[in-house]
């Protein structure tokens, strides 16, 4: 009877352990809120300063682990442990500091997306202050430990998993735009945001537990991201109304085909694009082309010997000896 | 016997995850990307347009697209043999390079490659080389490459597959993959 105590005492002590030992374990690691600036730059005057003032977030110091679930079953051939624990992402956990880090992304998008400047400290210029309170900025993640143990006789198996869940963060900054005394607008912002866990299979527990408070500081950076776009957003509206100052330019406009969505392709280019079909129609016997072998899935060089209505015939050199193909016009590339 | 065959699936399947590359090349009229937040792909985009240009470089996409890297390989040298030096040429060598995960001489041949054509691709591959590089060797510091990144996408503000694809790039970045 008392080894039995015994072992439930060493048990359960094991079970609050689990916390602690998470929690130091996850203190370890940390990781960039920064993000990429990816919002359409815009082109005008920014001749409007302005004031912002950041009050600090309520974002704890560190990363902290509490129990969610816990379910034990030590059964003669069988046990079980499970074990879920909710955790609260820290600064700690956040390269930078979140203040520095908002206060400096609101510059960055201000001169990206906005139409004015951003300071921190009140001069003669800066008629407007954005005053920015941040209410609630809490980033949280479920992550969950089990451990099975079966054995009969001399025979045992044993299985140990851990795994995270996308973290979910909670973002509330209120806004306030004054020009002197008078306010110009307020406003709310709840960025609520659940970033999925995408991680790689088969890591050990230290690459998982990075990787959980990784996508923790992700979930957070995009929130951010996401809040300050709209705030820049909003911010424009409110100093310009729907029409922006755009800067006048010396340069001659963008053409229509310059404004269309470029892919790959660079802006400038040495030589206009060969217009195959023209090039195709025009070509005669005796012309050296390049056409698409489909036995060796490459284009191979060869002469024109005919032109049919949809496909030429092509002479080519293959292990030596002279062939002859036909190909279709769409598989010809001119030389 | 079913031992040999169950030796033979485990050698060949450590073989081809062993060289399954990690960036996918691919045209850009066939790019989707359904879900940021849940993909983790990395994209080599090609311009259609150059892929109709050069025999080369749609040779070598077709035949990485097929998996067939011995081919490509064969192929390449075959081109090398016969003098070939053009920007193509090397971004061929470059792609079937990263395929075979070689980055450092990946890196070597894209520095060949000198076609205003291929200006972007040239600056995305370099940012994405070095990264590999460095995360092997001495380890990276991400604040570095998103701001590579950042002034790249700004350099073409146009192109959105550009900034989709680097979006995706550091999610790879930022879990250090």
């Amino acid at each position: 009877m008392r080894n039995i105590v015994l072992a439930i005492l060493v048990l359960l002590l094991v079970s609050c352990s689990e916390t602690n030992m998470l929690q130091s374990s996850l203190r370890k690691f940390n990781s960039s809120v920064e993000y990429l600036h990816d919002s359409p730059a815009t082109n005008c005057v920014r001749d409007k300063q302005v004031y912002v003032n950041i009050s600090n977030a309520p974002i704890d110091s560190a990363i902290t682990v509490s129990k969610l679930k816990e379910l034990l079953l030590p059964l003669i051939v069988f046990d079980y442990y499970n074990i879920e624990m909710k955790v609260n992402l820290g600064q700690t956990s956040i390269q930078e500091n979140y203040n520095n880090f908002f206060f400096n992304s609101i510059a960055k998008e201000s001169n990206r997306s906005g139409c004015f400047n951003v300071t921190d400290e009140k001069t003669n210029d800066s008629i407007y202050t954005l005053d920015l309170n941040i209410d609630t900025c809490i980033t949280t993640s479920n992550y969950r430990k089990s451990f099975v143990f079966m054995y009969l006789f001399f025979a045992y198996s044993y299985s140990y998993n851990e795994s995270g869940s996308p973290a979910e963060t909670n973002l509330q900054v209120s806004a306030k735009l004054r020009k002197g005394d008078s306010l110009i607008y307020e406003k709310k912002y709840r960025i609520k945001r659940t970033q999925p866990f995408v991680t790689q299979p088969g890591l050990n527990s230290n690459n998982l537990r990075s990787d959980f408070t990784t996508n923790m500081v992700e979930a957070l950076s995009l929130s951010s991201k996401n809040c300050i776009e709209q705030i820049v957003d909003d911010v424009n509206s409110s100093l310009y109304g729907s029409v922006l100052p755009v800067m006048q330019m010396d340069e001659t406009p963008k053409t229509e085909s310059q404004n269309q969505e470029v892919l790959i392709t660079p802006i400038e280019k040495k030589t206009p694009a060969i217009n195959n079909d023209v090039t195709k129609e025009q070509l005669k016997a005796g012309d050296s082309v390049m056409f698409y072998n489909f036995g060796t899935n490459t284009y191979l060089k060869g002469v024109v010997k005919e032109i049919k209505a949809e496909t030429l015939v092509i002479e080519y050199e293959a292990f030596g000896k002279t062939k002859t193909t036909e190909a279709n016009k769409a598989d010809i590339k001119r030389l | 016997m079913k031992l040999k065959i169950i030796l033979t699936i485990v050698v060949l399947g450590c073989f081809y995850g062993c060289i399954t590359p990690k960036y996918t090349v691919i045209k850009h009229s066939q790019i989707e990307v359904p879900d940021l937040d849940n993909s983790l792909v990395n994209y080599i985009p090609l311009a259609d347009e150059l892929l109709d240009k050069s025999a080369v470089l749609d040779s070598s996409y077709k035949l990485i697209h097929a998996n067939k890297f011995y081919t490509l390989e064969s192929y390449v040298y075959k081109l090398e043999k016969s003098g070939a030096n053009s920007s193509d040429f090397y971004l061929a060598k470059t792609l079937y390079a990263i395929t075979q995960l070689n980055y450092k001489l990946a890196l070597q041949n894209l520095a060949m490659v000198n076609d205003d054509d291929y200006k972007l691709l040239k600056s995305l591959l370099t940012i994405d080389l070095n990264y590999e590089i460095e995360r092997t060797d001495t380890g990276f510091n991400f604040n570095t490459y998103l701001k590579r990144y950042q002034n790249l996408i700004d350099t073409y503000p146009d192109s959105i597959v550009l900034r989709k694809i680097v979006a995706i790039r550091l999610r790879y970045l930022r879990y250090k993959y």
